[in-house]
């Protein structure tokens, strides 16, 4: 096992290499000249000029590419817009975002995964119709909508919760209850289909003709199996968050590292932008890891085909 | 040895049906069948003539919905397991009536160890404490010839073969000590070697333990070897049934002829016969005797009557309006 956590850490290299020329070029497509944008239309041409020297805008792409490389491998990749270090400036971004996303799958893990086979175990009866109304709502409803709907209520109506900033605690309450709305009802439809799959399968057959009670059957038998893909679905949402939510960042004025990266776009930061991208990357590959060692202690299978290979 | 035992299990009338998108299906049809004391009954009929349906009703393993069992009774030691409460089938289920099944690939939990599957289902039945069902687990083990059995408890199911995972399946069952055990097609989906072996552990057993055994399986040759008596099934009915020698010998049904011809036999080269036609539909099944339609006696009273099950010899019963113009 350890032997595979060193071979996915080494696959980072390869990874992160092409993606960051990916980004980079694709940076270069967009049209726009970052040194306009952040001079402003206003700018004489030797403004504009000494911006574009002082990032080498002005070189060949080549040269442009190995001075962004060299300055990354030194850590001294400098924002142009704000012209401090990009890394000062997402490191605390990402923190945000990441007290984000955990608290939102705080609330979304167990309750997703209770009502889902709650549903389940109790198909077709009051409970199961009223948690997949309300999931289907959840995974159709748009974030943004969810959110200005919650300031509504919370915010300007009730007056309990902030709007937006990050000051404290309750900051975080409905910007992290927007996304695990979503989440829950998520992980809910899915704990219920793979579980309503699971009960009819030969191996829980053999557990009721073995008479264990049919607490134990869904509760134990099922549900170790039903985990296998729920785990799937909760690391891919996990990396994904962790690239920052973008839309209820926005709602709630949350500086998260998915705004920064979108500021960075509009502003053709491409210092910004290339570091970001590269640094979620990494983020979603190492979560994948996370996620794979998570597998070995459920499924024996791959516990097995791991210790192989 | 059947005729002078008591009767464990009486499956009287019993009559199943599933609603599908397309209709209702008739899967078992006044089916009759009754297990006597340390016997062992075979069960046999082509994939959907409704005899895994019947012993699963047993147990009562089918889902509802879509099974409805629409008539009968399932009497054990006089007990109709139709009608007793959930707590008191999950005693029955595993305790008194053991089963296994086809695939023994897909019959265990891919996610538990054996042993934890054994001990669990030993704890449910015998209220012993967790060190007690494993040496129960171990002993079950080795009595199936799985002789590392210390080895085999701390496995997964993927760690075995089909053959190991089967005798698995049986130590599960005997660990329980059950009077009756069924097996739904056990050796199907094994290689012919495994499949004697495990005919012969079962038929071991069976004799050690004073079990009575309920087999389904379509292949005759499983019957000849095997069993005290048989029943043949076609379409939801029960045809035929009788000692096995009288019914495989003297067979009187002629959808059981046709199973016996259609059995490939090396030593006398002939040309290999099969049953005309293929299974009915039992969602609108052919009407009166449901075998008319492949029978080459059919006559005009078989299309309209169902021919009722009569004693045509002593213990030998056969469901066909022809059976005299036909006995050997």
């Amino acid at each position: 096992m350890g032997k595979l956590i060193l071979m996915r850490v080494l696959l980072l290299i390869p990874v992160l290499l092409g993606v960051s020329i990916f980004i980079f070029l694709l940076m270069r497509l967009i049209p726009g000249d970052p040194a306009i944008i952040i001079a402003g239309e206003n700018a004489t041409p030797e403004m504009l000029q000494q911006i574009r020297e002082e990032f080498a805008l002005d070189k060949p792409l080549a040269i442009q590419y190995v001075t962004f490389m060299k300055n990354l491998l030194s850590g001294k990749v400098v924002s142009i817009k704000t012209r401090r270090p990009v890394f000062e400036e997402l490191f605390p971004r990402f923190l945000n975002t990441i007290h984000l996303t955990l608290f939102s799958m705080a609330i979304a893990i167990p309750l997703g995964i209770t009502l889902g086979i709650l549903a389940a175990a109790h198909r077709n009866s009051l409970l199961d119709n009223f948690v997949m109304v309300l999931a289907l709502l959840g995974v159709s409803m748009p974030v943004f909508w969810l959110g200005i709907i919650l300031i509504l209520v919370f915010a300007v109506q009730l007056g309990w919760l902030p709007s937006g900033g990050k000051e404290g605690f309750a900051n975080l309450i409905l910007p992290s209850l927007t996304i695990a709305f979503a989440l829950t009802s998520m992980i809910a439809r899915m704990a219920r289909a793979m579980m309503v799959e699971t009960l009819s399968k030969e191996y829980i057959r053999t557990a009721v003709a073995y008479g264990l009670p049919r607490r134990k059957v869904v509760y134990k038998y099922a549900l170790k199996n039903v985990m296998i893909p729920i785990v799937t679905v909760i690391g891919l949402q996990f990396g994904y968050l962790l690239g920052g939510a973008v839309l209820t960042e926005s709602v709630f004025g949350w500086p998260g590292i998915g705004r920064y990266i979108v500021d960075g776009i509009f502003s053709r930061d491409y210092s910004v932008v290339q570091v970001g991208i590269m640094f979620l990357s990494m983020v979603f590959v190492l979560v994948n890891l996370g996620v794979d060692v998570l597998y070995m202690l459920i499924d024996p299978k791959v516990r097995r085909d791991v210790s192989k290979a | 040895m059947s005729s002078v035992s008591a009767k464990v299990l009486e499956i009287k009338d019993l009559q199943v049906r599933f609603d599908t998108e397309d209709g209702v299906v008739k899967a078992v049809e006044d089916v009759n069948l009754d297990l006597f004391s340390g016997e062992m009954l075979g069960v046999v009929g082509e994939t959907g003539c409704g005899k895994s349906v019947t012993l699963q009703s047993v147990l009562r393993l089918l889902p509802t919905p879509p099974t409805r069992i629409t008539r009968g009774q399932i009497l054990f030691h006089g007990e109709n397991l139709l009608d007793v409460s959930e707590e008191r089938m999950n005693e029955i289920r595993g305790g008194k009536i053991a089963m296994i099944f086809q695939e023994p690939m897909t019959s265990l939990n891919p996610v538990f160890t054996i042993g934890e599957q054994m001990r669990d289902v030993i704890e449910q039945h015998r209220r012993v404490g967790k060190r007690k069902a494993n040496s129960i687990a171990i002993r079950a083990l080795i009595e199936v010839g799985l002789e590392d059995a210390e080895v085999v408890l701390s496995k997964y199911p993927h760690e075995l073969s089909g053959g190991q995972r089967q005798r698995v399946m049986i130590a599960m069952a005997l660990s329980c000590q059950p009077e009756i055990l069924i097996a739904d097609e056990p050796t199907t989906a094994l290689d012919v070697s495994i499949q004697a072996q495990i005919l012969a552990i079962i038929k071991h057993l069976r004799q050690t333990h004073n079990m009575s055994v309920l087999l389904v399986t379509h292949n005759l040759g499983v019957v000849a070897q095997t069993c005290d008596r048989v029943a043949v099934m076609y379409a939801g009915y029960v045809v035929e049934k009788g000692e096995k020698f009288g019914v495989l010998k003297a067979p009187l049904h002629p959808y059981t002829r046709g199973l016996l011809e259609s059995i490939p036999r090396s030593r006398k080269v002939r040309e290999l016969r099969s049953i005309p036609g293929s299974v009915p539909n039992l969602i609108d099944p052919p009407e009166g005797c449901r075998f008319h339609p492949r029978c080459s006696f059919a006559t005009e009273v078989c299309k309209r009557e169902v021919p009722i099950l009569e004693e045509a010899k002593p213990g030998h019963f056969v469901a066909c309006h022809h059976w005299r113009r036909l006995g050997y």
